[in-house]
């Protein structure tokens, strides 16, 4: 799996390995863009959170959101990557006070050891994950598929230890404004990739993996104004399922910085049909079903960034051909930094820096089975318990395996295995036939 | 009501805007000033004009966003304002900025008819007119000859541009497309924050959202005055010198610095500082709060929030008008931020290092490093490429080293300690937007001050004029004669200026590595520390060495197996290893190294001031006097010094003295100071202003 989403072969990928780089949670982005189109929905946010950090990453019509001249660490890069934002919250986030005195969720983590303090290895400062255990959201018992036991006494005393006496508030007052902090924290996030990009989050649905996202994802729904979540089957190991489903592509690429009124269009048509027959070539040849897309970065003048337009539609050898370019690149400019920023009376400055082809083919055997739903269990294991977020109540906890087409109205836990969901008020939960779990919005 | 939560909450919500209003400014940008360097700020603050967030990428600029918004508040009244107005801020005696070269665009958030918030971008231009490009004036006598100066004027009227100001500024800058480009930056980052606030306040409610504000500055007050009440109460002095030449005729200006610490709350006091200068080099009160505020933040309260709150328990005395840190118009202050402001930077942190060596806090004990140079070393350019258009450039990547840290040493080329968020630009933009092309860009060896810890390294760099016959510019080195000073024993960094070999390449060449063979072997001639209309012909190169950073604690006690790698890694000579560090080429080692965590208790203060060395236990008197009067004390010529120790180093410049402090029990060094005693060279002309003529320059040098 390459950084830009495809497959490549492993001679390929030892004559260029920084194209691996991020290879794990951008498997993630493309099981999300598989699930997306199977179930036909246009615009996805994928929200990828496990023990140490959350990933989020965007998907539109199929395509997934790309980041030019990517920075890695502190290094800078040529690289084109898919776009994923991460921040350091996760389940082993440690909740603290700044030197300030200010409450803070991470980016320390507690890691798998010691790990929560609820786990019972040794952990004593509280977690993420305490922090929900304290509000009773998790099972006490029969944790990750009953692996682990957790200890809802001892954190609540941890928590209150660490927090009651400076806040001046009590354990589950704690408890829901750092479960609040972790939800600004994520949200903020997914506004980096989105807001930031020039997207409105309310045109999007979530699709939400990793062991620890199904607790918070309703909650930044809620933030963004989102309105439709996904939790796919095995969320703790969608990543690597990811792995399974991407093309096999090359991408290749030339710097020209073409001018948009004076440069020769010849100059644009050779690169493209060389650029095209160089990643055919690497792929294996002239293959039957292979698809080619040609993307280019272009910018005003002396401007730094670029912003990537598809020119799928545009055909260079057509006489409109500069007219539509620039008018593509202005609509997609203002969609991007707002009304007024263009710069007007300056196409003669637009500059095509980069032309892009990537030739890509389905991997062949992958089929994915529907599965026929046990009616038999439905709606039968259902027990209550006291929570005590967003306030104390009693709320129902049914197991995934009794939850079907018919939605269940919130508020609600439900206990998938190696996940937990909850289910706020306003929200309800369905499973369809591949056994993904749905959370709708449907007031207001 | 806000609880510590809410008030988490919204300040989050307010760092992540002036964030995302960064990034809008880099990815619209046409500068690489705004996009390579980050050279420019963004922040919020409350109804009231009260700090509430700061995006902190030049973070000098902090100065100069406060007083910004308190500039436009004070000379419009709400009623005089309407949604979707802007107000255009640049001049720094009328608007709030640190120099002309800086715009800024102070944007009202309303929210119910009212304003609610203020937010404030700012960046540095490539040019806004005046005598040189890029607003910074090496030669101007007069504020005027420096570029356009807006007091608060409205720029912005119903969302859009006034075309007319657009168009007079256009006519007015040499590079109109970017400078016009960068202020529709700054308009699509103001934009963003205004997003944010509003959004914050539908979702908290103006009430929460006020209450979290005052909450969040009085949070960060408490912590700061926590740190500042850890710090023995005493008064300590500092002295800098500033240089400036103009037609071989050299001032030397004297900053004093004067921090008082009391229980929970400080007075800077800069009064006794010089008069102001006919140059460029006086600092406005922008340039001087924003110092003030940077030392203080990056000293004390570098984990710590910043907001209003931060910053309520420094009094500042700026000195009467007339002063070089308080001038009266029409003197000229387009560098004297970068001048003038980074000495008083300097200045105070090494007070700051003295008080917070003293403090009962380990946490900032810990913090406590060598003072880093920040000296800037740059050229603005112009000249015609070969197909005739005007090109002008700032040279941006001159970045000095940083001081010696407790913990190791100082970063190389680690930045502006009063702008660290500035950043080097790269080879590959710089070649690829500028006509000119690099033939290195290295650490300058030797450059970083001798330490237990060792001060970070500057930048060599040589590069020569490329797709163009000549250029002009305007040079200014503010470190090139007084080095910024090791701390507890260490030695100071390098000094640093440029140099040009001219006609050095000689025929066309095949490659780079070809290229670099000439310049190598060149003899380099000093260009001056502060000069306009410097030609740059084709043939010619510009050679750039920035200063080092001080050390920290005694060189005598570093480890010599650090200083082996230095050597192995180039950063250090044989001869430095040997002068510095007491390593010999045949491996021996005079050094006595100390385990890292005891070489940052130099010095020992307990409850009752009693001080002592922390090497030997020895007693040193009480920590308010000046420790030269109870330690042996050691004078020595400072330019003989570095010279010894093969540090470039301007040394025109006469009675600069190196003064050593050892403790009088176990000889280690505990202090190092540079002591400025004018000889007869210099008349003292004014108050704290000394002057050498040429002709004094010239009967001084030996026959």
């Amino acid at each position: 799996m390459q950084c830009t989403g495809g497959i490549t072969s492993i001679e390929d990928a030892l004559a260029a390995p920084l194209l691996l780089l991020a290879s794990g949670p951008v498997g993630g982005v493309i099981a999300a863009r598989e699930l997306a189109q199977r179930l036909s929905i246009p615009r996805v946010i994928c929200a990828d959170m496990g023990g140490t950090s959350f990933d989020t990453a965007l998907i539109e019509n199929g395509r997934v959101g790309r980041t030019n001249r990517a920075q890695v660490e502190r290094l800078k890069t040529g690289l084109t990557l898919v776009d994923v934002v991460s921040i350091g919250t996760g389940g082993g986030s440690i909740a603290h006070l700044d030197p300030s005195g200010r409450p803070s969720l991470g980016p320390h983590s507690a890691g798998a050891v010691p790990g929560p303090v609820a786990y019972g290895r040794g952990g004593t400062r509280p977690t993420t994950t305490d922090i929900a255990v304290a509000l009773n959201l998790l099972a006490p018992e029969g944790f990750l598929g009953g692996r682990v036991d957790l200890d809802a006494e001892t954190t609540g005393r941890a928590i209150a230890a660490s927090f009651s006496s400076v806040l001046g508030m009590d354990l589950h007052e704690i408890c829901r404004g750092y479960f609040r902090i972790g939800f600004a924290a994520m949200a903020q996030a997914v506004r980096s990739v989105t807001v930031e990009r020039g997207h409105d989050p309310q045109h999007f649905a979530l699709v939400s993996y990793g062991g620890a996202s199904g607790l918070f994802i309703a909650g930044i729904a809620e933030q963004l104004g989102i309105r439709k979540i996904v939790i796919p089957e095995a969320a703790s190991v969608f990543s690597a399922f990811g792995m399974l489903c991407g093309d096999v592509s090359r991408t290749n690429s030339r710097t020209i910085n073409w001018n948009v009124l004076t440069g020769d269009i010849d100059i644009l048509r050779v690169t493209k049909e060389a650029l095209e027959a160089v990643a055919r070539e690497r792929l294996g040849g002239n293959v039957e079903g292979t698809a080619i897309a040609w993307e280019a970065d272009l910018k005003f003048g002396t401007q730094a960034y670029e912003l990537t337009l598809d020119l799928g539609a545009l055909d260079c050898s057509s006489d409109g051909f500069r007219r539509s370019l620039i008018d593509h690149f202005r609509d997609a400019y203002e969609a991007r930094y707002g009304r007024g920023t263009h710069w007007q009376g300056a196409d003669g400055l637009i500059t095509l820096v980069n032309l892009r082809v990537t030739v890509a083919r389905p991997v062949e055997g992958v089929e994915h089975q529907k599965k026929r739903l046990s009616t038999k269990t439905a709606r039968e294991a259902k027990t209550r318990r006291t929570v005590y977020w967003p306030a104390k109540e009693v709320i129902p906890v049914i197991s995934v395996d009794g939850l079907d087409a018919r939605p269940v109205p919130g508020p609600l836990i439900v206990e998938a295995g190696d996940t937990t969901v909850y289910v706020p008020r306003k929200w309800q939960a369905m499973r369809d036939s591949w056994n993904n779990v749905h959370l709708d919005h449907w007031a207001g | 009501m806000a609880d510590y939560f809410s008030a988490r909450l919204i300040e989050l919500r307010l760092t992540a805007a002036v964030r995302e209003m960064g990034i809008s400014m880099i990815q619209t940008s046409g500068s690489p000033a705004i996009t390579e360097a980050k050279d420019f700020s963004t922040a919020i603050f409350d109804a009231e004009g009260e700090l509430i967030a700061f995006g902190g990428f030049a973070a000098f600029h902090v100065g100069a966003a406060i007083e910004g918004v308190r500039c436009v508040r004070s000379m419009f009244s709400e009623s005089d304002i309407e949604a979707g107005e802007g107000f255009l801020v640049n001049d720094p005696y009328t608007s709030g900025a640190l120099h002309v070269g800086d715009i800024g665009i102070v944007w009202p958030v309303f929210w119910g008819g009212r304003i609610v918030a203020w937010s404030y971008t700012n960046a540095h231009q490539t040019d806004i007119g005046g005598v040189s490009p890029g607003g910074l004036a090496a030669g101007a006598s007069e504020c005027f000859a420096e570029g356009l100066m807006f007091p608060p004027t409205r720029i912005v009227v119903g969302g859009e541009f006034v075309e007319e100001w657009l168009r007079f500024i256009s006519n007015n800058v040499r590079t109109p497309l970017n400078v016009v480009g960068d202020m529709r930056s700054l308009l699509a980052a103001n934009r963003t924050a205004e997003r944010h606030v509003t959004e914050l306040v539908n979702e908290f409610g103006l009430d929460t959202f006020v209450a979290a504000n005052a909450l969040n500055k009085s949070t960060a007050e408490k912590a700061v005055r926590e740190r500042i009440a850890s710090l023995p109460d005493a008064t300590a002095e500092s002295d800098e010198w500033m240089d400036y030449e103009r037609d071989g005729e050299l001032s030397v200006y004297r900053i004093a610095v004067k921090l008082t610490i009391d229980g929970d709350s400080m007075v800077v006091d800069l009064s006794d500082s010089a008069a102001q200068a006919a140059a460029p080099v006086n600092t406005c009160r922008p340039a001087v709060v924003g110092g003030i505020y940077t030392a203080f933040a990056q000293k004390m309260a570098w984990d710590l929030p910043m907001n209003a709150g931060t910053f309520r328990p420094i009094d500042i005395e700026i000195g009467t008008p007339g002063k070089i840190t308080n001038p009266r118009k029409p003197a000229p202050n387009s560098i004297g931020h970068v001048a003038t402001g980074a000495r008083l930077v300097r200045g105070l942190s090494s007070l700051f290092t003295r008080f917070m060596q003293a403090s009962r806090l380990p946490e900032l004990r810990a913090q406590v490093s060598g003072t880093a140079s920040d000296g800037l070393v740059r050229g603005a350019w112009v000249g015609r490429d070969k197909a005739g258009n005007t090109f002008a450039f700032l040279g941006q990547d001159q970045i000095p080293g940083l001081g010696a840290r407790t913990r190791g040493d100082g970063l190389d080329v680690g930045g502006l300690q009063f702008g660290l968020g500035i950043e080097i630009t790269d080879i590959e933009i710089a070649e690829s937007q500028q006509p000119i092309l690099y033939l290195w860009r290295r650490l300058n060896a030797n450059s970083g001050g001798p330490g237990t810890h060792r001060g970070g390294l500057g930048v060599d760099l040589a590069w020569m004029p490329y797709g163009t016959d000549q250029m002009a510019g305007t040079v200014f080195c503010t470190a090139s004669r007084f080095p910024g000073r090791g701390e507890l024993g260490g030695m100071p960094g390098s000094t640093g200026f440029m140099g040009r070999g001219a006609g050095v390449i000689g025929a066309p060449a095949r490659s780079i590595p070809h290229l670099r063979r000439y310049p190598e072997e060149a003899e380099w001639a000093d260009l001056p520390s502060y000069g306009a209309g410097i030609r740059v012909n084709k043939g010619d190169v510009v050679r750039v060495w920035s200063p080092g950073g001080g050390g920290l604690g005694d060189p005598g006690r570093r480890d010599p197996a650090r200083t082996h790698t230095d050597l192995v890694s180039g950063r250090i000579s044989t001869n430095h290893a040997e002068h510095a560090y007491g390593l010999r080429q045949d491996g021996q080692t005079t050094a006595d190294p100390v385990m890292p965590s005891q070489s940052h208790a130099v010095l020992r203060c307990d409850e009752n001031n009693a001080r002592a060395c922390g090497g030997c236990g020895g007693e040193l008197g009480d920590w308010r006097e000046p420790l030269n009067s109870v330690s042996c004390v050691e004078e020595a010529d400072l330019a003989e010094t570095l010279e010894a120790l093969e540090m470039h180093a301007k040394t025109d410049i006469e009675g600069l003295v190196l003064q050593t402090c050892r403790c009088p029990h176990c000889k280690a060094a505990l202090d190092r100071a540079i002591i400025w005693k004018p000889m007869e060279a210099f008349v003292e002309q004014q108050h704290g202003l000394f002057v050498r003529s040429r002709a004094a320059a010239r009967s001084e040098e030996p026959a």
